[in-house]
């Protein structure tokens, strides 16, 4: 008897407080994905519109990949990071935010950040997140997939 | 093809721009590896060529930094001294030889821009919410609550841009850079101003 192997979605989660962004967001990622040479095309996508629903998400979710937005209504995007990074460490997590000062940036990698999109929102920006996700993510370990049906 | 040039010397930085935009490059100037970072972040520039000695950050920490956040766009090292050469593209020597440069230069071919998918009903969607914002930009500056106020100016400036309504993004980035300078008693002029630069923005 074959035995069926469990294929393992990816899951994106998207946190801003703005419905929009998470929109246009969403749209080029998915359009990204199907026209770039990427590995990893199929995801689920959740979204949030604040800290508190991020936080919920993505403990219930445990995505491969967060968009976080630093400036969020109910807290800090940083403080969160912390949070996700704990929940599950080899999380590749980036940070978006309108402030580019320096101090914004290293302060994410500090706290466990892959990247950092600097809105507003491009295409080059989000593609060059996408290519640094495939890579980092094609070199995590491979966990081996459980088989949905054990043979006796 | 729009290249970065992150040099403190300034005098090297004009010749350098007057040289290149002789051959049609772009260039933009920055005179220290921090400011070389949130502008390569941009990812409008197709090069990068980047002075090690540098005050704030250092020529090596700033292509670090980028190459740590994915940044995976040529980047030149221009130095007098011997430079490692990883996570650089090409190493020049100073004083920098311009025949070589310009053959140098050559190598590097402009990187094709990324259109962002943007369907027009989300195009619409932003726009009548834009209206609103600029809208109530107008009640807050009447009563004079200028935390509400710069935190919509801010939200603006993040987002309009990315929605095809570039002129509004940029004058709300004016206006966020301005503010710490503008004395209290004129703030509301200058809100004035800022909400009918928006309207004339036409938010068809």
């Amino acid at each position: 008897m074959q035995t069926k192997v469990k294929v393992r979605e990816q899951k994106i989660l998207l946190v801003d407080d703005l419905e929009y962004n998470r929109q246009l967001l969403r749209n080029n990622l998915t359009a990204l994905f199907s026209k770039e040479k990427l590995r990893y095309r199929a995801f689920n996508y959740f979204q949030a519109h604040n800290a508190s629903t991020a936080l919920l998400t993505f403990s219930q979710q445990l995505p491969e990949l967060v968009f976080l937005d630093i400036e969020l209504p109910d807290g800090s995007g940083l403080e969160l990071l912390k949070r996700f990074k704990e929940l599950k460490p080899e999380c590749f997590v980036v940070m978006v935010s309108g402030v580019s000062t320096l101090e914004n940036v290293k302060t994410s990698i500090a706290s466990g950040a892959a990247s950092f999109i600097v809105k507003p929102f491009t295409g080059d920006k989000i593609l060059a997140v996408l290519k640094q996700f495939d890579r980092y993510y094609n070199k995590l370990p491979k966990v081996i997939e459980e088989p949905l049906i054990q043979k006796p | 093809m729009n290249l970065l040039f992150a040099e403190d010397d300034e005098l090297l930085a004009q010749l350098f721009q007057l040289q290149a935009e002789i051959l049609g490059y772009q260039v933009l100037w920055v005179a220290n590896g921090d400011l070389a970072v949130q502008q390569a972040l941009s990812y409008q520039f197709d090069l990068l060529l980047m002075d090690i000695q540098m005050p704030v950050m250092d020529g090596i920490s700033a292509m670090q930094l980028l190459r740590q956040l994915g940044y995976d766009r040529p980047i030149i090292a221009m130095s007098a001294e011997e430079v490692p050469a990883t996570g650089f593209d090409l190493v020049l020597k100073k004083p920098l030889q311009w025949p070589e440069l310009q053959q140098q230069l050559a190598k590097f071919k402009a990187i094709p821009s990324i259109e962002l998918e943007l369907p027009t009903e989300l195009k619409e969607a932003y726009l009548a919410h834009a209206k609103q914002l600029v809208q109530q930009l107008a009640t807050l500056a009447e009563q004079q609550n200028w935390i509400d106020f710069m935190a919509i100016v801010h939200q603006l400036k993040g987002s309009a841009a990315s929605f095809d309504l570039a002129p509004l993004g940029q004058l709300a980035d004016q206006l966020q850079k301005e503010w710490k300078t503008i004395p209290a008693g004129q703030r509301t002029e200058r809100a004035t101003y800022f909400l009918e630069q928006c309207k004339a923005c036409k938010l068809k």
